[in-house]
């Protein structure tokens, strides 16, 4: 039975992915889930869901917050895009119900593996570029659609935002400023994020016991972790988050192999 | 958005931490297309599911509101991929009520 308690390790389990999710960019999907899985018990699928649900927040808070600064967010591209990472988000949504909760361990072991290794490379280096042109010639195009749809598939199959691809693609691949980048991945992140979401439902895996405490904590964790941004020294924290991301993808992975 | 995605959090936590006070068993307790809200203290389960729901119409008033604007535009591109992005969702939504 859910008890007391166990709602309130949601809630913080929803205040540490806002609010860690918010100061590094990322949906909180990948803090969440594992905690719910690992710390929890709660099976992979159903906590995939709640990592939809959590990412689904952090896009709501987030895209308004842009959309009302205006010229954050490139619409047209977000749009475009968009079309292939809410198709792959569809796919993954009904492709995980054919994988084991073991098998979706050891995937979400590396998708974290990969997570941490680009957060520590990324860790000292300078601010980005907020001034390059957009380019999108003949090949960066289809390319970015295609990377779009592999975004979607993972949101889909681990309840992540997929934001880990699409900020870069946005902005190495497509060149939009860093900012705008991040803006325009959370525009479409929450729209991934429904698509996947309805395969979810219709298997019966999106628990509203665990979603809407982990929603609360993570509105409220967004929100901290946008105020704190400013005072904190962003590097040290990437290291230290790069590091515990490491040793959790290690331990997902180990326990979805121990139990295959 | 913001106060959208705080409202449909928050009622949901306070409808799932009543529903623990009056000793309700919630496992497990899915959202699905049934009756979901079905069971003892339906009203609390009703109002939970709909904090949900409340979160997830959020991107799709937004992606409507994106629709109003590029029709007052008159801009048909981007309302041909607003069109596609609501089909996929769509087909989403009837590939999970009716089945894969």
């Amino acid at each position: 039975m859910f008890a007391g308690f166990d709602i309130v390790l949601v809630i913080a389990g929803g205040l540490l992915a806002g609010l860690v999710g918010s100061l590094m960019g990322l949906g909180g999907g990948i803090i969440a889930v594992p905690f719910l899985n690992l710390v929890l018990g709660i099976p992979m699928h159903t906590a995939a869901a709640a990592g939809l649900v959590s990412t689904l927040c952090v896009s709501c808070s987030a895209a308004g917050r842009y959309l009302r600064r205006g010229g954050m967010i490139d619409i047209p591209l977000a749009l475009r895009l968009e079309l292939f990472a809410a198709a792959g988000g569809l796919l993954g949504g009904f492709l995980v119900g054919w994988l084991s909760g073991s098998v979706l361990q050891v995937l979400f072991g590396a998708t974290m593996a990969y997570a941490a290794i680009h957060i520590l490379r990324t860790a000292h280096q300078a601010p980005m570029r907020q001034d390059v042109t957009t380019r999108k010639s003949s090949w960066r195009m289809p390319a970015s659609y295609l990377l779009c749809l592999v975004a979607g598939v993972m949101s889909g199959l681990f309840g992540i935002g997929g934001g880990i691809v699409m900020v870069p693609v946005l902005h190495l691949f497509l060149s939009l400023p860093f900012k705008h980048a991040t803006a325009t991945s959370n525009f479409m992140m929450g729209l991934t994020a429904v698509s996947a979401l309805c395969g979810f439902v219709a298997r019966q895996q999106l628990d509203l016991a665990v979603s809407g405490p982990l929603a609360a904590g993570v509105v409220v964790g967004a929100l901290a972790g946008a105020k704190l941004m400013p005072r904190l020294r962003t590097p040290l924290l990437k290291r230290i988050f790069g590091i515990v991301l490491a040793l959790t993808a290690f331990e997902m992975a180990r326990k979805g192999m121990t139990s295959w | 958005m913001l106060a959208g995605s705080f409202l449909g959090a928050f009622l949901s936590l306070l409808a799932v931490s009543a529903l623990v006070v009056l000793g309700a068993d919630l496992t497990p307790w899915p959202l699905g297309f049934d009756a979901w809200w079905q069971g003892n203290h339906a009203w609390l389960r009703f109002v939970a599911g709909t904090g949900i729901l409340l979160l997830v119409a959020i991107p799709i008033l937004m992606l409507i509101s994106v629709a109003s604007h590029a029709l007052r535009a008159r801009n048909w591109e981007n309302l041909l991929v607003v069109a596609g992005l609501l089909t996929i969702l769509a087909l989403a939504f009837v590939l999970a009520r009716f089945g894969w």
